[in-house]
């Protein structure tokens, strides 16, 4: 069974703060499977980031989480 | 006995909140190593500044050099104590390019196009260097090499590995991590790491 998503900012930020670890420490295993799963953890956090009740912290994390994307299919196309 | 005691206390004492040591060296970046050929290999100073500067690496390393001995603190949690870096010392450069009284902040580049900002009262700092050894060898690639900027005081994003080029500013301008939620200030020993504990 899938982890509950979390339901308040911090929660959503861990998830993101997990996505830059797994993109950070990339090089020293297999950088597309590190790829793969940071951006589980952002697609994660998008869905979660919907759902808060602050919708400003919402929208900023939400956008943070998909400026990480962006960054990864950069990542992704330099691994060739 | 005693001084097993007093190592172990000044270890406590250099490791910030939050942080734990490790004796190894994580290796972490966002973005491939790039390729270095000195022979095109450039380090280039501007913006706020009266004497803009092109180096090659032979000019470059040609500069007076300094050896200095640091700590560092990665944001995600691990420190390294005692490293002993060789290269530039920040101030040297400073004094060649003299800033303006317009600048008051610093972004250096690699080659990716990843930046990272700092007050210049940051990058005058005592043990602010541009590195290209760590403990008596090259600097590896896989951590900066040729070429690092070291800034101890900060968590160590702030350290530009691979940098190729500073900009002196007229206001600040956040950097790559920094835009994306991390600590523009980014103290280790007051545990600066995300953005939202900013003006607190």
């Amino acid at each position: 069974m899938a982890d509950e998503l979390p339901t308040d900012p911090p929660g959503v930020w861990h998830l993101i703060q997990r996505a830059d670890e797994l993109t950070k420490y990339a090089q020293n295993r297999d950088p597309r499977t590190a790829y793969a799963q940071a951006r589980e953890h952002l697609q994660r956090a998008i869905s979660a980031a919907d759902g808060l009740e602050d919708r400003g912290a919402g929208e900023n994390l939400a956008e943070q989480a998909r400026v990480r994307m962006d960054d990864l299919d950069r990542l992704e196309e330099g691994l060739g | 006995m005693e001084l097993l005691k007093k190592s172990s206390e000044d270890e406590k004492r250099r490791t910030p909140p939050g942080q734990r040591l490790t004796r190894g060296w994580p290796v972490l970046h966002a973005e491939p190593v790039p390729k270095f050929d000195p022979e095109v290999w450039t380090f280039s100073v501007a913006g706020e500044v009266e004497n803009p500067m092109i180096w090659s690496w032979d000019e470059f390393r040609a500069l007076p050099s300094v050896t200095l001995d640091s700590d560092i603190h990665c944001v995600t949690g691990w420190s390294k104590l005692d490293n002993t870096w060789e290269g530039v010392h920040y101030r040297t450069i400073a004094e060649i390019v003299q800033p303006k009284p317009t600048a008051t902040h610093v972004v250096s580049r690699a080659p990716s196009g990843y930046t990272a900002n700092l007050p210049i009262e940051a990058m005058d700092d005592d043990d602010v260097l541009f590195a290209w050894s760590h403990d008596g060898e090259p600097l590896e690639p896989k951590h900066g090499g040729p070429l690092r900027l070291v800034v101890p005081q900060r968590y160590f994003w702030k350290s530009t590995k691979w940098v190729i080029a500073l900009e002196f500013t007229p206001k600040d301008r956040r950097g790559f991590w920094e835009v994306r939620g991390y600590h523009n200030d980014a103290h280790p020993f007051r545990e600066e790491r995300y953005s939202w504990q900013e003006g607190r």
